[in-house]
């Protein structure tokens, strides 16, 4: 990942991408599946990395201009 | 409740006209651009990935493996999270390099036809059974809804209809790169349409079985055992390996590939669709456990992968039934149609043309229609058969999976391709080989042979129903890929191509051309891409390729003609593939490797790059490019106009100074010859750059019937990497034409300022014969004279008026030798010269008794201007007259001249004065420097002296001491202006 700067998005995804996975492919995804939550928590969370990838996209615009 | 086949078959049929006509009004650009090009249309048209898999088989897949369907889409969403690192990356490669597909990304990075082949190989054998799951879908749907319908017959207009849309819309254009508006406006409305259907299929189910959300929470309050049934199998089943699968086939799928990368209008529409495109997704699927409840409750009969159809016959309203359906027909029509034009394109570029090679005598583009029209018909045809021949009880997830392993099997090869340089072609087609093995023994094949025994590699018996089994298959298929990927990588050398198109796809600075083109003009590029695509189709391309690069057919700059080359060599990769195109390009417009390309030449090219990846640089090479920029700033803002001349007489470089001076911009003339510019400029610069002087001083050039005048100045640019490379040479440019003409006001008031001086002369010299003419007048009338001393006075008085004429006539020449009399050279007597100044300076009353001596001989004459060189004897005269004002004895001023053995003549001024003082002696030829008491010189006569004698070509030497002054001018004795400034530049050269 020798592209990515510091501060630019594709740090920014990087770091979203890890949190994807720590929520959705890890022993945390075994363990909130476990508690007994809502049916829709798997759409809850979905919704949480979409819209940082919505912020993401905005900063990415911001890049591009 | 089921319904009519003719009203089935009449919704189809209308619907797809609808498709038809709604991709016709976009490609007739009936619509607003704002509607048409909105990027929500390029979202929506993404929403190709939900295929009748998703939108009937998710309820069966969530029934079966609980909350496993949803990961179909949250892997999708990690992978657009990724965009700037991973999509965007590959757009910027599609854009640039004109690639259609995934296999043309692979054979352009490995530089391999190979590559190409294996990667359309397997798409091809991963698509054909997913086409295979569409037709049979909507099949079975039709059998739901009519159970007495005949599937295959119905599977078999339904395909018609859909090849019959797919020719029409998606090979109207010769290269797939073109954009399809008309199609993505289809398939965003399909994908609109899916959405809608089961939003409210979802809407109407729920309210039918539980009254309402509510109602539903409360259900599953009293039916915990259901909740259960969604998490249970997340937790102990496939989750990360069908994360994986999905993340791969959300950009890899040939049809992702195409809608994300091919019809991509603008990269902004991408960033959107990183985060709309999985909202979109999540809207589809947060319907699906609640459709399963519902049918559980309501229980409609169906098969759960057809729950939505039951469904909505199950409410009763034939209306939701039908929209349901055609919801089904969308997402099988959609899929079908995109996943055609991805995969013709990519087996037409690396199956079908490498085979066929070069027909120059024939229409190339419409060959290319014609062959993609045929390879559109066979993949679908293909896709039938395969609907014919595949086990009909394998679940529609079962072959969706069996698609999204093969594509996964380029995960490796993708990563390498965005972020490891040291790949090669040999480790990626022997991990593809090896991955793709494990593909086609463990899933792909036993549903097609009914065989399960796959035991050998210690992986548990496949069964279509089972996605356990894509679990072991992922990890060993990627496991297996990837080893061999890395090991033969590092076994292996990428050869010099491959090294380039490994730096372009991690935006890297490649290899800079090196040598001129055989090919000089764009002429030049159609006769030799003629021999290879025919003279219409080259003619065409290289037309299209000058016109993209704002060139013209005149155009024979190198670097202009090697932006030509790379931009023909693109589209026609988007028309042929990468490799067909670098073959192609690489044969018929060589480059001539004798020629070099000049450093500073490649200087450029890598400024235009750096300009563009900017951003990317850190660090110690961030802090080079802002020392590059400060540099380069420099020349920029010099207030000299500069110009780099490279070898081969090509202009390098050209600053905002000399583009001023000379109305000629920047982009006009990098990389033309110095010859190849506008008059004056062309001659002027490059009979300097040919001469041996180093300074043209005071060139007078003609603009717009204006004079200006420039000095020239050049130096050699050494090479400091190769000091045996011929010099390149750097050109300065000075306008002196302000500083020209306040010197000719300056020598003006001089002049005038000698007129005041002389004003007391003149009168004196005026009035003797005014006096006498009053005599000779008084003698007429008061005296009888006869006829005889009548004539001898009339004689006398002419003589005296001629007198008067005489010196008159000096002053006026003398006063208007100034400003504006730019007059062209002419012989000029010295010793007349010296006589008219010597006349002049007598009218001056410190000059009048001083005795002037000429000893110039006749008939010696330069090359120049009368009045000003009259004007610097008496400027020389008038200061040896000062000098010699207090003396007590009388003041001589003597005019030599002698003949130098080298040609020049020396003419010498000497006076026997009181010498100018050792101190002021260095600077006496500066303006404003004098030895006379204030107000009495101006300290410009010197001065002006000097620059007259360098106007022409010659020299001012001053000796002087406790006896006199002595001042020399070196003159040439009447010789053409050219050869007077090489004299000029040798004398300095030699100070």
């Amino acid at each position: 990942m020798a592209q990515l700067q510091e501060t630019g998005p594709g740090g920014y995804s990087v770091l979203l991408f890890l949190l994807g996975v720590l929520l959705l492919a890890s022993p945390f995804t075994v363990w909130w599946m476990s508690t007994g939550a809502p049916w829709y928590t798997a759409w809850v969370i979905w919704a949480l990395l979409i819209a940082l990838s919505g912020l993401i996209a905005h900063r990415l615009g911001h890049h591009d201009a | 409740m089921t319904l009519d086949l003719g009203v089935i078959s009449a919704a189809v049929v209308g619907y797809l006209l609808l498709l038809f006509l709604i991709a016709y009004v976009t490609d007739r650009q009936w619509l607003p651009a704002w509607l048409t090009r909105n990027p929500v249309v390029y979202v929506l048209s993404l929403g190709v990935y939900a295929t009748t898999w998703s939108y009937y088989g998710s309820v069966g897949f969530a029934q079966d493996q609980g909350l496993n369907f949803l990961t179909i889409y949250l892997g999708v969403t990690l992978a657009f999270v990724l965009t700037p690192v991973l999509l965007m990356p590959i757009l910027r490669l599609t854009r640039t390099y004109q690639l259609t597909s995934v296999a043309d990304l692979f054979a352009f990075r490995f530089n391999s036809q190979w590559a190409g082949v294996l990667v359309t190989l397997l798409m091809l054998a991963g698509v054909l059974p997913y086409i295979a799951l569409q037709i049979r879908a909507v099949a079975e749907s039709t059998q739901v809804l009519t159970p007495e319908s005949s599937p295959d017959v119905l599977a078999f207009w339904f395909m018609v209809l859909v090849t019959v849309f797919t020719i029409i819309f998606g090979a109207r254009h010769v290269s797939p790169r073109e954009h399809h508006d008309g199609l993505v406006a289809a398939i965003a409305f399909e994908s609109l349409m899916k959405l809608v259907a089961l939003l409210l299929v979802a809407g109407v189910a729920v309210w039918q079985a539980f009254g309402g959300i509510g109602g539903m929470q409360a259900w599953l309050a009293d039916n915990p055992e259901h909740l259960e049934a969604l998490y249970a199998p997340a937790r102990e089943g496939p989750w990360t390996s069908l994360l994986v699968l999905a993340f791969a086939a959300a950009f890899l799928l040939p049809r992702q590939f195409h809608m994300l990368f091919a019809e991509n209008q603008n990269p902004r529409d991408l960033s959107l669709a990183s985060w709309a495109f999985p909202l979109f997704l999540l809207a589809l699927t947060l319907v699906i456990p609640p459709i399963l409840w519902a049918a559980v409750v309501l229980q409609p009969g169906t098969p759960a992968d057809y729950h939505v159809l039951g469904l909505s016959l199950a409410s009763g309203s034939p209306s939701l039934a039908l929209l349901a359906y055609l919801g089904g027909i969308s997402a099988a029509s959609a899929m079908i149609v995109v996943s055609t034009l991805a995969i013709s394109a990519m087996t037409l570029n690396h199956l079908v043309l490498p085979l066929a090679g070069p027909q120059p005598h024939r229409d190339l583009y419409g060959a290319l229609r014609w062959a993609r029209r045929v390879v559109m018909v066979a993949v679908i045809a293909a896709g039938y058969g395969f609907y014919l021949i595949l086990e009909p009880t394998t679940g529609l997830v079962g072959w969706g999976l069996i698609s999204f392993l093969a594509m996964a099997q380029l995960l490796p090869g993708i990563i390498g391709l965005l972020f490891w340089p040291r790949a090669t072609s040999h480790g990626f087609i022997a991990g593809l080989i090896g991955g793709a093995c494990v593909w086609v023994f463990t899933v792909l094949l036993p549903p097609v042979t009914g065989d399960s025994t796959m035991l050998w590699m210690g992986l548990p018996a496949p069964d279509g129903e089972q996605p356990a089994v894509y679990q072991s298959a992922t990890f060993w298929s990627l496991c297996i890929n990837s080893v061999l990927f890395v090991a033969v990588s590092l076994l292996s050398r990428p050869d010099e191509r491959e090294r380039e198109a490994a730096a372009v796809c991690r935006d890297l600075n490649p290899t800079l051309p090196v040598g001129d083109l055989r090919a000089r003009s764009p002429q030049q590029f159609v006769k030799r891409l003629a021999s290879v695509m025919g003279k219409t189709a080259a003619r065409k391309e290289v037309e299209k390729a000058v016109r993209e690069r704002g060139l013209h057919w005149g155009e024979t700059r190198p670097s202009h003609l090697h932006g030509l080359r790379a931009q023909i060599e693109r589209n026609i990769s988007g028309m042929m593939g990468p490799v067909l195109a670098r073959m192609i390009v690489d044969e018929q417009l060589q480059m001539d490797t004798r020629s070099r390309t000049a450093l500073a030449q490649n200087v450029r090219l890598i400024e235009d790059r750096l300009e563009t990846s900017r951003t990317r640089l850190r660090g110690l090479a961030a802090e080079l490019d802002r020392l590059r920029r400060y540099h380069r700033q420099i020349i920029e803002d010099l207030p000299l106009g500069v110009c780099a001349v490279a070898q081969g007489g090509r202009l390098v470089r050209w600053n905002p100074a000399i583009a001023e001076l000379t109305r000629v911009p920047m982009s006009d003339v990098i990389g033309r010859r110095l010859d190849e510019l506008p008059d004056p400029w062309g001659p002027l610069l490059a009979s300097f750059l040919d001469s041996d002087a180093s300074h043209w001083h005071r060139q007078e050039i003609q603009t717009n019937d204006h004079a200006r005048w420039y000095s020239l100045h050049k130096a050699a640019i050494d090479d400091p990497s190769n000091s045996n490379r011929a010099a390149d040479t750097v050109l300065l440019v000075e306008d002196l034409t302000e500083v020209s003409v306040l010197e000719q006001e300056l020598a003006h008031s001089e002049r005038l300022a000698s007129i005041g001086r002389l004003a007391a002369g003149v009168a004196h010299e005026i009035g003797n014969p005014v006096t006498g003419i009053s005599c000779l007048a008084q003698e007429l009338r008061d005296e009888d004279t006869d006829e005889e001393r009548t004539g001898a006075i009339a004689e006398e008085v002419l003589n005296q008026a001629q007198r008067i004429n005489n010196i008159v006539q000096s002053l006026v020449r003398y006063a208007h030798g100034g400003v504006g009399s730019q007059r062209p050279p002419e012989p000029v007597d010295l010793r007349q010269t010296v006589e008219e100044a010597m006349r002049l300076t007598t009218l001056s009353r410190r000059a009048r008794f001083v005795r002037f001596d000429n000893e110039v001989p006749d008939g010696v004459t330069i090359s120049g201007e009368p009045q000003q060189l009259v004007q610097v004897f008496v400027n020389l005269f008038s200061n040896a007259a000062d000098a010699c004002a207090n003396r007590e004895d009388e003041g001589a001023i003597r005019i030599a001249l002698e003949h130098h053995g080298d040609g020049w003549i020396n003419v010498h001024v000497h006076d026997n004065g009181s010498g100018i003082p050792d101190d002021v002696l260095d600077h006496v030829l500066e303006p404003f420097v004098t030895t006379k008491r204030p107000g009495y010189g101006t300290g410009l006569g010197l001065p002006l002296v000097y620059n007259i004698i360098r106007e022409h070509g010659g020299e001012v030497l001053v000796d002087s001491d406790s006896t006199g002054t002595c001042i020399t001018l070196r003159l040439r004795p009447d010789i053409p202006l050219a050869a007077r400034q090489t004299a000029l530049a040798d004398g300095q050269s030699r100070s």
